[in-house]
């Protein structure tokens, strides 16, 4: 009995031990994820040292040597000689640990050789950069990518000379654009997605066409389908017979594809879910392609597989907890390259591997390289990435509305998020944001306190949130692990998504009493197309199509008292900008306010009502690249529009947003900026271990 | 070893992925396959001789029996409808609860089972002179040969516009869009191989089928079952996991009116408020996937 009890103690005592160092590991975990929401979201490098510090002194010896790296990244980052220290003391004190480990090691051995500083370069920076979806040629003068600001055109830029070179013929978006290109391995050759706006429904290709000689090469169609939604080349085989194309069928499900050049024959390799591979590579030998898929459902974090061409086998060849994507392959095909985010900083790695299989364990090649999105290697052996450079942040300022001016400097609310609103008792802010892992959520921003709230729901892709006028709740479109679209309510409190709705992608916004929504489908979400406005009834699910607009000139604004919807009409021949109001129980537009090109009045996040649904205020931009001019408030019952002393160069129209009472404005500041890389040497790198 | 094998051994009908996975440690043969396939219709793996996998997958119905539940030895019922076996060799998980997580482990549990075959594998294994290791993979190299593509939707997906017909077309429309359907039967078998509370299993106020929590002892699997493929839908009624709903028709019905409302039901469900022309046309757009079956030969 005595034993009995004693055996019951024992257990209990380990059990509750158990939990609670459960509950402590849990609880540093995401101490550490808020660190480096400190560091990385927030940008307060001696905030997160703090915070990695207190981590660094937990129990966990694996958390506290991560903790230790990143706080040793912080420092380097301010340029303080501490840095070193931190991470001779992680090599001496954690050797058990051996991705931290190996991290130090190569962040101290990269400071002592300098080998990153002469070694790496930016060779392409711009706006029109996009995320990794071209390449770069294989003697490594050229990269591909799309246009995506202006023409939608596939283009060509030469990293000698520093031109660009359109090789379609957009001359803006209104036919059609590229998206996702790659050069055969002769160089001679790119093979590209395109999409036609055609109506009813959008038409979608496979292309190829040679990138020698002048002017706007012919094109050929490869292989085209009314059920493929996307085709994404992301590789030649080494033979430039065959392509790896990343296929988005009309479930949206994806499919890995060869694809003939010749013939256009088409074998359909193996099904993946909606979020498909970043990227895919076939070996030197083309026996085998890599790629990286999501490691579960409900997570950001990919692993890295092999397959093989003929549908033989399929072998992971990179598996960790961390984000692993592949970047390539060595010219001999002995290993495999990937990004990892392992030891938290994106690094990049190499894996031995025999016949598709992978040999041995992985071994840091190069690290910081901060960027996951590769756009392959030249057959010298430079890896080629993408990384974001953007400064747009998110600011609000005290506004007088009456007076027309700004009362006070602005202040920083965030970097990088989405089109912010206000709560309807003005004391919320909330935004679009992307967490430390990856994934998209929504922050909420107390007005009073600063204190920021991310509600992470169940969802993959989340547009812009705007409030129901109870405060609580958001709605939002949103998609979720499926690829499903639909409107969701979100609880401000909990962050859990519920369907409303069923809509492809749209842009939502709500009635002030609660009971409708209103959501745009079309040119503004899709990029293409005419924009359809829908009303629908949250308590009946009743919807009606309020009207359809042609034009491309942005999005629909409703105003506060919901009677009226301000938009931006586009005359297509003189491209003069009107804004116009339209009631939303029906009856004729009325044109408000124009402005003749080259200026124009910003549609596209660039509108603002003012509380009492009396004005709307407007950004008018000018030039190519549409920078903001000035800002205008615009009565909407008579009287004259009038320019606010407001100086909004520096602004960009992406989502300027009135407080309710009218007393702040929430607008964005900075440069939407990606930076193409060229790192050196990765080959010889990898060949010499 | 494993090189070329489908593209040698199986005719992957059109539709279907070309890889499809194959364990290492039971590598795709012709004799294996042929094997399992004589094993699949032999009588000796019941108790009293009676009957034989083939006995509820049955090769003209799709590899499904046509009954509610299955019928065992001595007539007695399981618990669950028998599936179609076409296309398993994708699958992920196994049976309606999803307890096998590869076929080499599913294909012994029917055998022993005491509603279906009742018998236990040494018995078995010196019935037919094999180990139990080689029935089990055997049977379940012949079942990754059951292959079923080639459909009208197949052919129209590659490129036939005149595979469906208008009313068929109209149908696909709605299955991606108003009906919803796409939410659960995705991919090119139609199914994205998960669990989902249909409510099927909800009747007079309670659950009369634990299903997926059974194995997984979460409450929030109770009720839940795997989405079974699309293919061959027309030629495998009954459907749902206990066979209740005889007719497609009904089925569309029953998700028409959004499921019987029930503790735990999948979010995904909801009233679709289908016109009669709309069930009629996503009717007709079932009905365009039945295609080719095939089992192991070329």
């Amino acid at each position: 009995m005595k034993n009995k009890l004693l055996l019951a103690v024992i257990i209990a005592t380990v059990t509750s031990s158990t939990l609670l160092l459960a509950q402590a590991t849990r609880s540093s975990e995401a101490q550490f994820k808020a660190a480096q929401h400190e560091e990385e979201v927030v940008g307060d490098l001696k905030g997160a040292i703090e915070l990695y510090r207190t981590i660094a002194q937990s129990g966990d010896r694996a958390l506290a040597a991560r903790a230790l790296v990143r706080m040793a990244g912080c420092h380097q980052k301010l340029g303080n000689a501490e840095a070193r220290t931190i991470y001779e003391r992680v090599i001496r004190d954690f050797g058990d640990q051996k991705d931290a480990v190996a991290m130090a090691r190569a962040r101290l051995g990269g400071a002592n050789s300098g080998a990153r500083a002469t070694g790496d370069r930016v060779v392409k920076a711009g706006a029109d950069i996009t995320w990794g979806d071209g390449r770069v040629s294989p003697d490594g003068r050229f990269i591909s990518y799309t246009d995506w600001n202006l023409t939608g055109n596939l283009i060509l830029h030469d990293l000698v000379v520093g031109t660009d070179r359109p090789l379609t013929g957009n001359k803006d978006w209104s036919v059609g654009n590229a998206y996702s290109s790659t050069f055969s391995r002769d160089g001679r050759q790119v093979a590209y997605g395109w999409r036609t706006y055609s109506q009813p429904a959008f038409t979608n290709e496979l292309r190829i066409m040679s990138v020698e000689g002048a002017g706007i090469p012919q094109p050929r169609r490869v292989y085209a389908s009314d059920e493929i939604d996307f085709f994404n080349p992301t590789d030649w085989s080494p033979d430039d017979k065959s392509l790896a194309v990343l296929v988005t069928r009309k479930d949206q499900s994806g499919l890995i594809a060869i694809i003939g050049v010749q013939d256009g024959s088409f074998r359909g390799l193996k099904t993946v879910g909606w979020r498909g591979p970043k990227k895919m590579f076939f070996s030197p030998d083309g026996r085998y392609l890599a790629y990286d898929l999501p490691a579960n459902d409900a997570e950001a974090q990919r692993d890295v597989f092999i397959i093989a061409v003929d549908g033989s086998s399929e072998t992971p060849a990179v598996q960790h907890p961390g984000d692993d994507v592949v970047m390539g392959w060595s010219l001999d095909g002995s290993r495999l390259l990937f990004a990892s985010d392992r030891t938290n900083a994106v690094a990049l790695w190499t894996q031995p591997v025999t016949d598709g299989k992978p040999r041995g364990a992985p071994a840091l090649l190069k690290p910081d390289i901060g960027s996951v999105l590769s756009q392959g290697l030249t057959a010298s052996g430079t890896l080629h990435i993408v990384r974001d450079a953007s400064t747009l942040s998110l600011q609000v300022a005290p506004i007088d509305l009456e007076a027309g001016r700004l009362l006070g400097p602005a202040v920083l609310e965030n970097f990088r998020s989405g089109r912010p609103d206000w709560s309807a008792d003005g004391k919320q802010l909330a935004y679009k944001s992307t967490t430390a892992n990856g994934l998209q959520a929504v922050s909420i921003r107390s007005v009073e306190s600063g204190r920021v709230r991310e509600l992470r729901p169940a969802l993959l892709y989340i547009n812009e949130p705007r409030w129901l006028p109870d405060s609580r709740s958001l709605v939002v479109f949103g998609r979720d692990f499926k690829g499903h679209g639909a409107i969701y309510r979100i609880d401000a409190e909990t962050g859990k998504a519920s369907v409303i709705a069923d809509a492809d992608l749209c842009r939502v916004q709500v009635s002030p009493d609660g009971k409708k929504i209103y959501y745009e489908v079309g040119r503004v979400t899709l990029g293409s197309g005419p924009q359809r406005l829908f009303e629908h009834h949250l308590s009946s699910g009743d919807t009606r199509e309020l009207f359809t607009r042609p034009d491309g000139g942005g999005n629909v604004e409703l105003s506060p008292d919901g009677r009226f919807l301000a938009l931006v009409v586009v005359d297509p021949k003189t491209k003069t900008t009107t804004l116009t109001v339209r009631p939303v129980a029906g009856g004729e537009p009325r044109a408000l306010f124009h402005v003749n090109h080259p200026d124009r009045l910003e549609g596209y996040g660039g509108m603002s009502w003012t509380p009492d649904s009396q004005a709307v205020i407007v950004v008018n931009a000018t030039g190519d690249r549409f920078e903001p001019k000035d800002l205008w408030l615009v009565p909407v019952t008579g009287g004259k529009a009038r320019k606010l002393d407001i100086d909004i160069r520096g602004w960009k129209a992406l989502g300027i947003r009135l407080q309710p009472d009218g007393k702040q404005i929430a607008f964005f500041t900075g440069q939407d900026l990606r930076e193409v890389w060229a790192l050196e040497n990765v080959l010889q790198a990898t060949l010499a271990r | 070893m494993a090189l070329f094998v489908l593209a040698i051994l199986l005719a992957v009908p059109l539709g279907l992925d070309l890889y499809m996975p194959v364990p290492e440690g039971n590598p795709l043969t012709f004799e294996k396959i042929e094997l399992g396939r004589r094993l699949f219709h032999d009588r000796r793996l019941s108790r009293d001789r009676s009957i034989a996998c083939a006995s509820c997958h049955k090769p003209d119905r799709a590899f499904s029996d046509g009954h509610p539940v299955a019928i065992g030895v001595a007539r007695r019922l399981g618990r669950r409808s028998a599936p179609p076996l076409i296309n398993r060799g994708y699958g992920r998980a196994f049976f309606w609860d999803g307890r096998a997580a590869s076929l080499e482990e599913q294909v012994l549990q029917p055998i022993q089972d005491r509603n279906e075959m009742d018998m236990t594998l040494p018995e078995v294994s010196a019935r037919v002179g094999l180990s139990p290791e080689e029935i089990s993979r055997a049977l379940a190299s012949y079942v990754r040969s059951i292959l079923s593509g080639n459909s009208r939707f197949d052919r129209f997906v590659n490129g036939d516009r005149l595979a469906l017909s208008p009313e068929q077309r109209a149908g696909l429309q709605i299955f991606r869009g108003k009906g919803n359907c796409t939410a659960c039967h995705v991919g090119p078998n139609f199914t994205d191989e998960r669990f989902h509370n249909t409510g099927v299993a909800w009747r007079d106020g309670r659950l009369h089928d634990e299903g997926r929590s059974a194995v997984t002892g979460k409450v929030e699997d109770r009720g839940a079952f795997k989405t079974p493929t699309l293919r061959e839908i027309a030629r495998t009624s009954p459907y749902m996991h206990d066979g209740s709903l005889v007719t497609l028709d009904e089925v569309i019905d029953y998700y028409n009116r959004g499921a019987n409302l029930s503790p735990g039901l999948d979010p995904e469900l909801r009233p679709l408020r289908l016109t009669t022309a709309e069930r009629q046309a996503l009717a007709a757009f079932l009905q365009s996937l039945n295609g080719t079956v095939s089992d192991g030969r070329r």
